[in-house]
């Protein structure tokens, strides 16, 4: 049984790697809450499931990317969300660096999820290609090329940007 | 890892909101499952369910046996044919003091007049 205390520190301890991940997967604050409930939700109802993972993060990150691959199957029209996708990143008063901010925020959006979650992984988890490859339950190769494209994808979209504010 | 990816890196993600903590934490603690009482009858049972599942059958024959047979032990046929029964012996033993009766009847009537013998008086 897990206690109160274990809950509220693994909330603690992961709460931010996830929910950056589901809103950079779901692009929807909403959607977001929902999935980071149910992974907890998930824990709670099943403990022995986080007592018998080798990497906390990694396991939740499993879970919360099984969630959203779910919601993305139950929802047809996942096109309604680029219409008006959340704030992924921290505001900024510096207009040139919010241009760009903006920027990275578009060029993520339109990579396909499954590119977008190695490099989020990759990026902002600072995750091996074996963790996220364990993570997305994909081989490590399919994840060190999903990772290539989506990098080669963003750097011919911000360049011109990436250059102005180097 | 190149200046490209390092100057993405950079960029922080938003904050999840504070208030998310209290209510998401609430929902999992609804959702936990209650807690297992300290003696179980599967802990009892658990070591070897064939044997207990085999006696449990066992008994449960034994009752449905004994319960129909007690119905039919007591059951309004049987009930019938001891009133019957109990009838045809009060008959017979009826019977059998009539017959009784009859018998001490016939040795006690008198006989008429004619036949007593009145010794000295006819010779």
């Amino acid at each position: 049984m897990l206690a109160v205390t274990d809950l509220e520190q693994l909330y603690d301890d992961h709460a931010q790697a996830l929910f950056g991940f589901l809103l950079n997967l779901t692009r929807n604050e909403e959607d977001t809450r929902d999935l980071l409930q149910e992974v907890f939700v998930k824990i709670s109802r099943q403990p022995n499931l986080i007592t018998n993972a080798r990497d906390h993060r990694a396991y939740l990150l499993r879970l919360a990317h099984n969630g959203a691959i779910d919601l993305f199957r139950r929802r047809a029209v996942r096109e309604k969300y680029q219409q008006e996708p959340a704030e992924l990143f921290a505001e900024t008063a510096d207009p040139d660096e919010k241009a760009f901010r903006e920027a990275v925020t578009i060029a993520l959006e339109a990579l396909p999820p499954e590119q977008r979650a190695v490099v989020h992984l990759k990026l902002w988890e600072d995750m091996t290609f074996d963790g996220i490859a364990e993570v997305l339950a994909v081989s490590i190769n399919t994840a060190a090329s999903r990772y290539r494209y989506a990098l080669d994808k963003l750097r011919q979209r911000l360049r011109p940007l990436y250059d102005e504010i180097k | 890892m190149n200046d490209f990816e390092d100057e993405l890196k950079k960029r922080p993600m938003r904050q999840v909101p504070s208030h998310w903590r209290v209510e998401i934490l609430a929902a999992a603690q609804i959702a936990k499952p209650e807690p297992r009482p300290a003696w179980q009858w599967s802990d009892l049972l658990w070591p070897s369910p064939k044997a207990w599942g085999t006696m449990a059958a066992a008994w449960l024959v034994m009752i449905c046996f004994h319960l129909t047979s007690g119905e039919r032990r007591e059951g309004p046929l049987s009930s019938q044919a001891g009133q019957i029964r109990m009838a045809v012996e009060q008959k017979r033993r009826l019977q059998a003091e009539i017959e009784e009766a009859a018998v001490h009847f016939a040795r006690e009537t008198p006989k008429p007049r004619s036949e007593i013998s009145h010794g000295g008086k006819s010779a």
